[in-house]
């Protein structure tokens, strides 16, 4: 499906953030990706942007919350979302949403 | 800015343990949720199964268990082994697993594959492990059965594999090597190759835990049990890196040098913690205490202990090809730096055969 700003995610199955010390995982518990027994690190970056797709924000609004969060540029906000959301489809931990 | 995502790779996992080893986080846990067993295996060292399930009363109810697996995910864990005794004689076996996949554990569970009905499988579908240990203890139903003590065990078990594989779970198979099934140990493996199943076998028998020395009679000699693990080029190479790797590093006064204690513990059925399934004698009560204030206290004491010999093989040249540990030397010695002779002999030839075999392979 296509994606633009106002494009919208949710979880293919159940993944839980964790935060072990300076470790972030994305760890999968429902679905297919949870019984190939992957755990995903990703940075605080990436957690932030999870954390925002994931509960269904919208790219542009979590593009928007990571240039607040980080002092980055708007643009290279929405970049590094949309990058990231490509990986989190690509590894079927989430996908676009209707 | 966001980097790779992608599973986590051997050498991530690596630096991931040794930052939980520095930092003392607790992210491996095993948790026996029963002694009790419906098999009757010669070699086991809970020992004797009467005693097991008269304790039965004292195990921990499925709250106790969840809020336990709700802390230890606080502090850290990570990965979490769900064992026994046969783990899937408890009927809140479901509600407990499903617990622990919710908070992000990576969960393996070991079960001697009896009781793998349609409903654990089906559970294991949705809600998967990330593996299910198998212990088969024959290639044939005549040793398996002979070893469990319970006629049918074997077609049960295999029964049980296959459910779980119908339903896409990981599963390996393991196995226990002894006098018995020495014979068969090959074709055990020849058996998982043709499921898709990953094996491995131990040669590690131990006193039972409370000291009967039975099982010891089971041990197969140190050349068969030497054999048996640098029988392929994988183990060799295996054995060879661990030996170079562990001789290039110095070997430190800690006497407890592995991950108990440090980044790893065990809890009992009973609400007993523990640096390790074997360290029994570091066991202390943590039922009604903060998880934290037991790690932080009594389960972090054991790697405070220093070695004293020097004659032992974790402090000399052997020490790579060295497969057991202080607690496992305390339960058959009742010194965690006596080794048995049995023990000493094995590491010996162990290391004499993966050096052998390394100069070999220089010509």
């Amino acid at each position: 499906m296509e994606r633009n700003v106002q494009t919208r995610y949710r979880m293919i199955g159940k993944v839980v953030l964790r935060r072990i010390g300076e470790d972030r995982l994305l760890v999968p518990v429902l679905g297919a990706v949870a019984r190939e027994g992957c755990v995903f690190p990703v940075n605080a970056t990436g957690e932030f942007i999870w954390t925002g797709l994931a509960k269904g924000q919208t790219l542009e609004e979590t593009a928007a919350a990571v240039a607040a969060e980080f002092a980055v540029a708007p643009d290279a906000a929405r970049a590094d979302c949309r990058e990231f959301a490509d990986k989190l489809v690509a590894q079927r931990l989430l996908e676009v949403a209707g | 800015m966001t980097g790779a995502v992608q599973n986590a790779t051997r050498e991530w996992t690596e630096a991931f343990r040794a930052r939980a080893a520095r930092t003392r986080t607790p992210i491996a846990a095993t948790l026996e949720l029963t002694r009790r067993c419906n098999l009757r295996c010669i070699h086991c060292y809970l020992g004797d199964q009467a005693a097991q399930w008269r304790l039965q009363d004292r195990e921990l109810d499925a709250a106790a268990v969840q809020a336990a697996l709700s802390e230890w995910a606080d502090a850290g864990c990570l990965y979490l082994t769900l064992t026994g005794g046969e783990p899937l004689l408890r009927p809140d076996f479901p509600e407990i697993y499903r617990h622990a996949r919710e908070l992000g554990l990576v969960v393996t569970v070991f079960t001697n594959g009896t009781l793998v009905a349609d409903d654990i499988a089906a559970l294991f579908r949705e809600c998967p492990p990330r593996k299910v240990e198998i212990s088969l203890y024959g290639a044939t139903p005549e040793t398996h059965d002979a070893i469990t003590g319970v006629p049918g065990s074997h077609a049960r078990a295999w029964a049980g594999i296959r459910r779980l594989q119908a339903a896409g779970v990981r599963v390996a198979l393991k196995t226990v090597l002894m006098k018995p099934n020495l014979a068969e140990r090959e074709e055990l493996e020849r058996q998982a190759a043709a499921v898709g199943a990953a094996f491995r076998h131990d040669a590690a028998i131990f006193p039972c835990l409370d000291g009967a020395r039975a099982p010891l009679a089971l041990r197969v000699a140190p050349e068969e049990a030497v054999r048996a693990d640098l029988a392929t080029a994988e183990r060799r190479a295996t054995w060879r890196e661990k030996i170079e790797k562990t001789a290039a590093q110095p070997a430190g006064d800690r006497l407890y040098a592995c991950a108990a204690g440090r980044s790893a513990f065990h809890a009992d059925p009973f609400g007993g913690l523990s640096p390790c399934l074997l360290a029994g004698h570091a066991r202390c009560e943590a039922a009604g205490r903060a998880f934290r204030d037991v790690w932080n206290g009594e389960i972090g004491a054991i790697q405070d202990r220093k070695r004293a010999r020097t004659d032992t093989s974790f402090a000399g040249d052997l020490r790579g090809a060295c497969a057991h540990c202080p607690a496992f030397n305390r339960l058959e010695t009742g010194d965690d730096e006596l080794e048995s002779d049995y023990m000493k002999r094995t590491t010996a030839l162990r290391f004499g055969a993966a050096m052998e075999m390394d100069h070999e392979s220089d010509r």
